[in-house]
């Protein structure tokens, strides 16, 4: 690196360090007066991850309570159960089933005697019209899975069909793809709710400090040398923000717990709100400093270029 | 050459501030430029640091035609010029020090140099030791001289100083000028722009004097005697 950009380089880091300070002093030198930018951000942040939080909650409870017999597999007529047994044992070892069991013909008939009014009229035929057949218990799989593992049995010489009982689990996706989804459309909505609390932050910010700007850019700082601390400013709101969002949902979730568990419990199931983890704290606040940073980004482009010596 | 100013004109709502202003500036000269309140000395160095542009004529400064630097080459323009301006224009949340070490910082210099050159420029307009005190401790006639330290510490191609010496009593004045005028041997160029005509006597420079906006004189002491 040559003598002018090593200058530069050294320029560059100084300015990045000096913005990353002066965006914390800034929040730190009036906590209190930011409360208000802060708590909306926060409010911003704390729907959405209370939403997807609640939807993963749902959906992994829903798994444990989704009936099992997914599928029933109809031999043909005339196949011996033995062929039932046979398909029984090369679907166990699979890793979407849980447990096969197998009904023999006779079987079938002793339960539609016992399940159905035709019991006398049953007792009247010559030969048992019942198939054997195969009940499989998936594991958790999704609906389209369901379907493929429903043609590939449909497929098989011995089958004559294959009932799969899903409208349950279809309709519970359908709603929780419908509320995954609104939950997304208002993370948007509270998305540019934040940008714009940021950005008119960031804009009082550069109309305070509009003497120091055109000082600076009569001194040769760049534009984006004078930008960079109002970028700070918003990245630390952002920081800060998403930080004050991640105690509001481990208070929410302290605060909904019991309540959920009752609910739970009267399902014979069992919910351990555990919060959102390591992985998601880190992504909520990365989520929050990218808005801040955006917001910023925008309001600063905007309101720096009339920031001009005269 | 430093400096080439040909026919240059700044109009401003209909009303002439500068009209067809011709000089030439050799590096490494100090010129003063006086005239009355509102002949055009501001106007002549806002140009001078591009805060305006002509209305016509061309303005070259070291070579390059300022009409063809974009507002994304300004800011590398103006960190070869160094600025002292009349209202000081500190920055009020900065001490001395940090006021005096931020043309440095923004041209890249290395620590070491900024905690040996920042002193130093203090100390050269009698600001020594002052490095912690802010701008609102110090007097206006210390907040000149600090404004003036910032302008000389980088050693920059033209120092653009509009009225300097304002705010000083004359003995300082004379010293901050001869502090100017030195500047010479560092190969910088210096326009003053300044009405105090017993300082520009006693500093005996090339002086350009404007009325009206119009030139109406451009003398060198050494070859002017009695004008």
């Amino acid at each position: 690196m040559d003598l002018e950009g090593a200058s530069a380089a050294r320029a560059w880091r100084r300015s990045h360090l000096d913005g990353v300070l002066f965006g914390l002093q800034r929040l730190l030198r009036d906590p209190f007066g930011q409360m208000l930018t802060l708590g909306v951000i926060a409010v911003a942040l704390l729907l959405p991850a209370l939403g997807l939080l609640a939807l993963e909650r749902i959906n992994a409870a829903a798994s444990a309570w989704r009936p099992s017999g997914d599928l029933t597999v109809f031999l043909s007529a005339g196949e011996p159960v033995e062929r039932a047994l046979e398909l029984a044992d090369s679907l166990a070892g699979r890793q979407e089933v849980v447990a096969t069991e197998v009904r023999s013909p006779d079987d079938a008939l002793a339960e539609l005697r016992r399940l159905s009014d035709f019991a006398e009229a049953l007792s009247a035929l010559d030969a048992n019209p019942m198939p054997a057949l195969v009940i499989v218990r998936l594991s958790p799989v999704g609906a389209n899975r369901i379907d493929a593992l429903k043609q590939e049995l449909a497929a098989l010489p011995s089958v004559d069909w294959v009932q799969v009982d899903k409208r349950w689990l279809e309709r519970l996706e359908s709603l929780l793809e419908a509320a995954r989804r609104a939950v997304l459309l208002a993370a948007a909505i509270l998305a540019i709710a934040v940008l714009l609390v940021v950005g008119n932050t960031i804009r009082l910010e550069i109309s305070e400090k509009r003497e120091e700007i055109v000082t600076l850019k009569l001194l040769g700082a760049s534009d984006s040398f004078v930008r960079r601390p109002f970028l700070y400013i918003g990245l630390w709101y952002g920081v800060v923000g998403a930080s004050l969002s991640l105690l509001l949902v481990w208070l929410s979730l302290k605060w909904l717990q019991p309540a959920l568990a009752d609910l739970a419990a009267s399902f014979g199931n069992e919910v351990a709100l555990s919060g959102i983890g390591a992985q998601g704290a880190v992504a909520l606040l990365a989520y929050g400093a990218a808005l801040g940073w955006s917001g910023a980004l925008v309001a600063s482009t905007r309101h720096l270029r009339r920031a001009e010596p005269t | 050459m430093s400096i080439r100013f040909e026919l240059v004109s700044k109009r401003y709502e209909g009303r002439d501030a500068l009209a067809d202003i011709s000089f030439l500036v050799d590096s490494g000269e100090f010129v003063f430029v006086t005239g009355h309140s509102g002949a055009g000395k501001s106007t002549l160095l806002k140009l001078l640091a591009l805060i305006e542009r002509p209305t016509s004529g061309i303005i070259e400064v070291f070579g390059e035609r300022l009409s063809k630097i974009s507002r994304r080459q300004l800011a590398r323009y103006r960190r070869q010029l160094g600025l002292v301006f009349q209202d000081h224009r500190l920055l009020l949340d900065r001490n001395a020090f940090d006021n005096v070490a931020l043309p440095l910082r923004l041209d890249g210099y290395p620590e070491t140099a900024i905690l040996r050159r920042v002193p130093a420029a203090l100390a050269q307009v009698g600001l020594g030791g002052r490095e912690s005190s802010m701008p609102a401790q110090l007097s206006t006639g210390e907040q000149q001289r600090l404004g003036i330290a910032r302008a000389v510490v980088c050693t920059p191609r033209l120092l653009l100083a509009d009225e300097p010496t304002g705010n000083l009593d004359p003995q300082l004045a004379v010293e901050i000028m001869e502090l100017f005028v030195s500047l010479k041997t560092q190969g910088t160029t210096v326009i003053v722009a300044s009405h105090d005509l017993p300082l520009i006597q006693k500093i005996r420079r090339r002086t350009i004097v404007l009325e009206h906006g119009r030139q109406i004189d451009d003398f060198r002491p050494e070859n002017a005697h009695g004008s």
